[in-house]
């Protein structure tokens, strides 16, 4: 690894404690830590997905931020001794969490960069402790990367937050005049990049307008997320599933499609709320071919090569045959778009083609096989 | 190979039948003789024609012991009358051993193994011959031979030319693997080398990574038996005066395969990395390490992984995995999946009707439980494609704009397979990867010998673009063939 692995080193550089953002008064007890005071706790009794869920609350928090913020408590609550077993009883619960949740995609981004982050700051401490000769020295900096690790445990969602506004910093600009672009669930990244467009202009005259896909399942975060362009002074149509594919035909109206992921695989393919490529086909296949815009974190970037749509890695029942009672639908189900329908990838480290993907990968693993 | 039997060309004769031993003979015997042969420009020239009887008759390694015991002495008893015809018999035997070689190419893998009697015995001794006969071999026919060398060698290779020239215009950039008799091979390839290059050339090793391995090994054993001349140092000498001759005799033979450049390219920048003060014998350890670590990590180890990321890509129930022909990797990986992870599926395999190699992968599977149906051709393809689930296709090498280089008609099966959503996965491992780029079939292909007549010709590979690939796996991990540029950088840094 010749370079440095952008992701981590960042969030291990810090730039200390950035201003209190929005999320901040939801989440005291991340502040409150406790360093390694207080008898040690067998890391059995930790629950880490009751963790996971508590940091998941935070409307700012996206899954892969809220899976290592639950891996920094866990390490706060408990004392090791030495790195194997830290790095066993972190891989042991990345595992119960993942077997905690439906699709355990967004979380595996997040587990697998944390355990690939301690691996490699341990090591660099190693390196740096083995250099000047002697001494017990080593011991130390495992205890100080630890504690550096749980007194910096916020800088994890801090620097997701500010990638969000990278994100917004490198999409806006493809919100151009006039132009009309077309959105649907709730992406905070998208709504992000749409603010930052909007804050161009004047409230009472911004140059742009959204076409909002409802989704009739989830009504009140449709009107939420809509609420919230508006609020902007953002002009919105709001139009059914249904119509996608007629909105899109309608020459002139729309000219651009922008989504948000749950998680990025190496592939450039996205796992996103069910729909998107449905949106992403449609979008392709329409006269004119549409650009399809996904903007979306790096920490999302996941080591996980969907082969189709049946291959998500987990089960999800969409269809349910019953001839005489309901079928059951699934909550939160997802779906996978794959590279060829994404136009670019917005991250905040810039505008991306779907293969970078897999180079930032490679940069931060080495290799693929997860 | 039959006419041939009933000539003095005995040492012929078996070869077919008796492959193996005659690989070992080759093996033990060329070096014996490499000394004779070395000093016959500067010793007296009457122990030349002591040679000759050695490759024409069967038991080859008796024959130079005799000889040497005999030595210049011996050959003078004989009288004029007895060299004659001693020489006529010889020259009959060289007839119907070049009648057998000229036999030889269109009949299969045990043909090129006929010329091997004249193994070390090598260009000189038999060329000579040829000149001389008539006359007493008197000790100028030494210097005659040397001058007449040239033409000689010359006039089989432009047979060789001449075979090409069938070949239709736009096709003539195309290389095709040739039988050069091992008499013609440059006096530096090392024995183990000559032998590789038959084998290749009979397409007895076909598979990009069996030839990689073959060739790596091969070369273990030519720095093995290499010394430093006087006044040189191996990172100087060796590239340049030992391993080129043996990488041009094997590309003669048959193109080297994409993997074996880079092992080549590979070998040689370790040659050049080498300390000029180290000791030989520290250097030669050194490449020899270099070289298993080599094998270890990038052919071994990298199967591995492959066999076990391919075989997680089949679903435990009820898949139908179709492949292509025969590849070691696919059917490793299919039998990991039936075997270890004791995964239920189908396999179909869909085979060339010219060259059925995936026709002996169907007991091998289905003895393991695997249900197996063969189709023996690319016909009905879009019906027979629709129930599958998955494709997998060894490649050949992977082009850095996404292509896949594999056998003829892969292109044909991922076309219809991607046309029916089925996802196309190609394995590979990065050894095989080129730098190369490839939009058609036609820049980067292979006539096959086989099949090859005026009228026609067959290649042997085509060029799959990337849209019709879902995936690669490699040992570094499931890729989308658009991101092959990306990991061959990363392969660069490591």
């Amino acid at each position: 690894m010749a370079t440095e692995d952008p992701q981590p080193a960042n969030i291990a550089s810090g730039r200390g404690h950035p201003p209190a953002s929005a999320g901040e008064g939801d989440q005291p007890q991340t502040q409150a830590l406790p360093v390694r005071s207080g008898p040690p706790q067998s890391s059995d009794d930790f629950d880490i997905v009751a963790a996971y869920h508590a940091k998941l609350a935070d409307h700012d928090i996206t899954k892969p931020v809220a899976a290592i913020e639950a891996l920094v408590a866990l390490l706060a609550a408990s004392h090791y001794t030495t790195v194997f077993e830290t790095l066993e009883t972190v891989k042991r619960h990345s595992l119960t969490l993942r077997a905690s949740v439906r699709n355990p995609t967004p979380l595996q981004a997040g587990t697998d960069l944390f355990l690939q982050y301690l691996v490699s700051s341990l090591k660099q401490q190693e390196a740096k402790t083995a250099a000047p000769g002697g001494g017990t020295t080593y011991h130390q900096s495992f205890e100080d990367v630890l504690r550096h690790l749980v007194l910096n445990s916020r800088l994890f969602a801090d620097r997701a937050i500010a990638a969000r506004d990278g994100i917004a910093e490198a999409g806006c600009r493809f919100v151009r005049e006039g132009k009309t672009l077309l959105t649907l669930g709730a992406s905070r990244s998208v709504a992000k990049l749409l603010f930052r467009a909007a804050s161009r202009h004047r409230v009472d005259d911004v140059h742009f307008k959204v076409v909002y896909v409802r989704d009739e399942r989830r009504p009140d975060e449709s009107d939420r997320f809509v609420a919230s362009l508006r609020e902007k002074g953002i002009p919105v149509a709001e139009i059914s599933e249904l119509s996608i594919s007629h909105v899109m035909s309608l020459r002139n109206q729309v000219h651009m499609v922008f989504v948000g992921a749950e998680a990025v695989t190496q592939s450039g393919g996205i796992i996103s709320r069910i729909g998107t490529f449905q949106v992403a086909k449609l979008a392709r296949e329409n006269k004119p071919r549409l650009p399809f815009y996904v903007a979306a974190e790096t920490h999302k970037f996941v080591r996980k090569f969907p082969l189709g749509q049946a291959d998500l890695g987990y089960d999800q029942t969409v269809l349910d045959f019953q001839s005489n009672s309901p079928s059951t639908v699934p909550e939160n189900a997802v779906d996978y778009t794959p590279p060829e329908y994404v136009t670019n990838l917005i991250t905040e480290n810039g505008v991306k083609l779907p293969s970078y993907v897999l180079e930032q990968l490679l940069d931060i693993y080495g290799a693929l096989n997860g | 190979m039959v006419t041939e039997g009933s000539g003095p060309a005995q040492g012929t004769v078996p070869s077919g039948t008796t492959k193996p031993i005659q690989q070992e003979e080759r093996k033990d015997a060329p070096p014996a003789r490499a000394p004779p042969k070395n000093d016959q420009p500067t010793g007296p020239g009457n122990t030349t024609p002591a040679t000759a009887p050695a490759p024409t008759t069967k038991p080859a390694p008796n024959k130079p012991v005799a000889r040497d015991n005999q030595g210049p002495s011996g050959e003078k008893k004989l009288s004029n009358a007895e060299l004659k015809a001693k020489a006529k018999a010889e020259k009959q035997a060289r007839r119907a051993q070049q009648k057998a070689a000229q036999q030889a190419p269109p009949a299969s893998a045990g043909a090129p193994h006929a010329p091997q009697g004249h193994a070390g015995n090598e260009a000189k001794g038999g060329k000579h011959k040829q000149k001389s006969d008539a006359s007493q071999p008197a000790a100028s026919a030494n210097s005659k031979a040397q001058s007449t060398k040239q033409p000689i060698v010359m006039a089989p290779t432009a047979k060789n030319t001449d075979h090409m020239a069938d070949v239709p215009e736009c096709f003539s950039h195309l290389s095709m693997a040739k039988r050069i008799s091992i008499t013609q091979a440059d006096k530096d390839v090392h024995p183990a080398v000559l032998a590789l290059g038959q084998k290749m050339g009979a397409f007895a090793l076909t598979n990009s990574t069996d030839r990689l391995e073959a060739t790596l090994l091969a070369f273990k054993q030519v720095i093995d038996s290499y010394t430093t001349p006087q006044g040189s140092t191996l990172s100087r000498h060796f590239t340049s005066h030992v391993l080129n001759p043996q990488v041009e005799y094997l590309s003669a033979c048959r193109p080297m395969c994409f993997s074996m450049g880079n092992a080549v390219r590979w070998l040689k920048m370790q040659v050049s990395k080498i300390d000029i003060d180290l000791p030989e014998a520290d250097a030669k350890k050194y490449l020899t390490e270099a070289i298993d670590n080599f094998l270890r990590e990038r052919i071994h180890v990298a199967d591995v992984v492959i066999v076990e990321l391919a075989a997680d890509l089949i679903s435990p129930q009820g898949d139908l995995v179709v492949t292509f022909m025969h590849d070691p990797l696919v059917e490793r990986a299919l039998l990991h999946a039936r075997l270890e992870q004791q995964k239920n599926f189908r396999v179909m395999i869909i085979d060339d009707p010219l060259e059925p190699t995936g026709r002996a992968l169907v007991p091998r599977l289905s003895e393991k439980g695997i249900r197996v149906s063969y189709v023996p051709h690319l016909a009905a393809l879009g019906t027979l494609l629709q129930e599958a689930s998955l494709v997998f296709f060894g490649a050949e090498s992977m082009f850095s704009n996404g292509a896949m280089y594999a056998c003829a008609g892969t292109c044909d099966v991922a076309l219809f397979a991607n046309d029916l959503g089925v996802p196309v996965i190609g394995l590979c491992s990065t050894i095989n990867f080129t730098e190369r780029v490839a939009i058609d079939s036609q820049t980067y292909n292979e006539i096959d010998p086989d099949h090859h007549t005026a009228d026609s010709f067959r290649l042997l590979f085509d060029t799959t673009p990337d849209k019709y690939i879902t995936a690669v796996v490699t040992e570094l991990g499931k890729t989308a063939p658009a991101s092959v540029p990306v990991i061959m950088r990363k392969l660069e840094e490591l």
